[in-house]
């Protein structure tokens, strides 16, 4: 794919994907290791304000991630392919621990498909999909306005990821609450599993 | 005064008597045969044992249910045997345990040609039956026997909407615009009743509330929401359906106040459509031969064991409301019965009261003897079973449930468990491995094996 970024300088790899995916992971394992140990806490309103705070910061830190690496690793020069790789190590780590957690009473092959379920695997990466769709039109925006990209901001490709994305996350959490692809889910588990 | 003949003396006799009964002087039974009462279960969805307002709710009111309880037999002591709506309903229905009737999840599927509903002998002994509201069992929607009424609805996988619901009539999908569910299944359970029939009814009334996701009928929304929750368990916080695998039960970025306050304004909604039905039943003049039984499918967790839901053995999610009020057959009305109620019972309760033949595979004990205060408890343990509901992260698992305790095993690497229910209903002390647990594990793993046919999975 050609590169219609000027100016951008092509960092090391460890600059440009280790760096910015492993500043990701550790914060979501930093994230993840305080939502687990907070149960010391006796004051109902202490408990209560770090619960819901450090819930709702993980659940954005997943939900965003990748707009923000994305956004990241272009910056310092990554490709296209390396973009799309480094911004789904956060997710993907997610997955990895939901899949060991949930094999404790699932089969292996459930296991799996279980991150096919609308929420939280699947939700998450569709539209982890969307997001680095969009960070890919503002970045291109970003640097139009200073005369450092050469197409347009707004093209097809990334703006059927990004409809994609949100018509899927719509039916995966807006439409009937999410009862419906639940069910489509459900349905689909019973053909292959049952 | 002029002696009178023998035919005039009976002439006058039947005069008075038909004017007495013209008058309402005389009940309208009088010279009848033992008649049969009619019969109205009517099954909540997800509703706690504690969510009346009688059982001392902060702030939910619900004349309706109090109303049931202060005219009827509250089972304070009743469970569900599995805590899951599919195989809990199926269980309503055929008196049988989860795994003899075969839905063991949602979505293993109803078995037509095996399994035999209460219907099928209250259906021979006289009465007309109907099956208004949620069936909600895996598979194609049968055309259940002994039915001569059947509504329900397979919107949303059998979950139904709260609003514009459509409706399978006798077979005929029909559109509800504007219809709120629970008025409209309200609506039909009324004309199935004032059907003018000389057999007794059978009225099985299936609510979709009060499950997720909550809806309330516009004059209810928001009624409570300025309410103080400080009540709600310690370990809740207001984004637990962020914790992994949770939010199939309400996505972010909704609070647990908000479903929660939703899921109290639901089930207002309920309450006032039961307060309708029993004024219904008053107009008509039957409120003393008909039974009416109020149960649901399971319990909830709001926040315990820091879960929102009902898949597992807590006490929350196995203990269900459990109310029966049938003036003619009941021995002081009002007063609370602790001997165990389960959701099994129904079917043999029923059959007992309608006097129809027992059903022969039933695991479940009839509650008659209760009701007529010739008993106090009809059982001292039962089971309980959770089969796996791909993809809810709980494990399968099995258990007894005694007056005192709970022994719990589960599938995979978690250990069993022996909980006090009535020093610890939460479930935090695990008394397996105390002295108190080892005297009690012989009997409970005795229990569990008896109950399964033999199996025993604890560990």
């Amino acid at each position: 794919m050609e590169n219609k970024y000027r100016q951008i300088e092509k960092a090391s790899f460890l600059k440009r994907f280790i760096l910015p995916a492993g500043t990701a992971l550790l914060g979501w394992l930093a994230l993840h290791f305080i939502s687990e140990n907070l149960g010391w806490i006796e004051n109902r309103g202490i408990y209560k304000f770090a619960m819901n705070t450090v819930h709702v910061a993980l659940f954005f830190y997943l939900a965003f991630n990748g707009f923000f690496v994305y956004r990241a690793m272009l910056m310092r020069g990554a490709g296209l392919a390396e973009r799309i790789a480094g911004s789904y190590v956060t997710p993907l780590a997610y997955a990895v621990k939901e899949i060991i957690r949930v094999s404790e009473f699932f089969t292996i092959g459930e296991s799996f498909f279980y991150c096919l379920c609308t929420y939280p695997v699947l939700g998450m990466f569709v539209g982890q999909a969307g997001l680095m769709a969009l960070s890919e039109m503002l970045c291109r925006k970003y640097y139009k306005k200073r005369n450092l990209y050469d197409g347009n901001a707004v093209t097809a490709g990334p703006l059927a990821v990004l409809i994609v994305s949100m018509t899927a996350i719509y039916f995966f959490f807006i439409y009937d609450a999410g009862g419906t692809a639940f069910f489509v889910y459900s349905e689909l588990y019973k053909l292959i599993f049952k | 005064m002029k002696n009178m003949t023998r035919r005039e003396l009976l002439s006058m006799t039947g005069k008075l008597a038909a004017g007495a009964t013209v008058a309402g002087l005389v009940p309208k039974n009088l010279f009848a045969r033992e008649q049969q009462p009619n019969i109205i279960f009517i099954l909540t969805d997800d509703q706690r044992w504690d969510h009346l307002g009688c059982m001392g709710h902060p702030f939910l009111k619900t004349p309706g249910m109090d109303r049931l309880v202060r005219e009827g037999v509250h089972f304070t002591n009743a469970f569900c045997t599995t805590s899951l709506c599919s195989p809990s309903r199926a269980s309503f229905l055929t008196g049988q345990y989860a795994h003899n009737h075969g839905v063991k999840d949602n979505l293993s599927a109803w078995d037509n040609e095996k399994n035999r509903t209460f219907f099928d002998n209250i259906k021979d002994a006289g009465y007309r039956n109907a099956f208004i509201g949620k069936w909600h069992m895996p598979g194609k929607i049968p055309k259940i026997n002994s039915v001569d009424r059947f509504i329900t609805f397979d919107a949303s996988g059998g979950q139904g909407y709260y609003y514009n619901c459509p409706l399978i009539i006798d077979g005929v999908k029909t559109e509800r615009p504007g219809k709120y569910i629970t008025t409209d299944l309200t609506d039909y359970a009324i004309q199935f009743i004032k059907e003018k029939s000389d057999k007794p009814f059978c009225l099985y009334l299936s609510h979709k509330a009060v499950h997720s996701p909550w809806r309330p009928p516009k004059d209810l929304d928001g009624i409570y929401k300025k309410e103080d929750l400080s009540f709600l368990p310690k370990e809740y916080f207001s984004f637990i359906s962020l914790l992994s695998g949770k939010a199939i039960e309400g996505a972010p970025p909704v609070t647990t106040e908000y479903n929660y306050r939703r899921y109290c304004e639901s089930l207002t909604a309920f309450d006032r459509e039961l307060a309708r039905l029993l004024e219904e039943l008053d107009k008509l003049g039957i409120t003393r031969n008909t039974a009416v039984v109020l149960a649901s499918d399971n319990g909830y967790s709001w926040g315990e064991h820091m879960d929102v839901g009902k898949r597992d053995a807590s006490e929350v999610n196995i203990r269900i409301p459990f109310v029966v009020r049938y003036p003619r057959g009941t021995v002081k009305p009002g007063r609370r019965s602790e001997g165990m109620a389960l959701n099994i019972d129904l079917a043999p309760t029923l059959l007992d009261l309608s006097g129809a033949a027992p059903k022969r595979d039933c695991d479940g004990i009839s509650l008659k003897p209760l009701l007529e205060n010739r008993k106090e408890k009809v059982r001292d343990s039962f089971l309980y079973e959770y089969f796996k509901d791909f993809p809810y992260n709980v494990p399968e698992q099995y258990g007894v449930r005694t007056g005192s305790h709970i022994y719990i095993t589960y599938q995979g690497r978690r250990k069993a468990g022996i909980f006090d229910v009535n020093k610890d209903p939460g479930y935090r002390n695990n008394l397996i491995e105390t002295p108190e647990g080892k005297r009690i594990l012989p009997e409970m793993k005795r229990l569990l094996a008896q109950y399964r046919g033999g199996a025993d999975d604890g560990k």
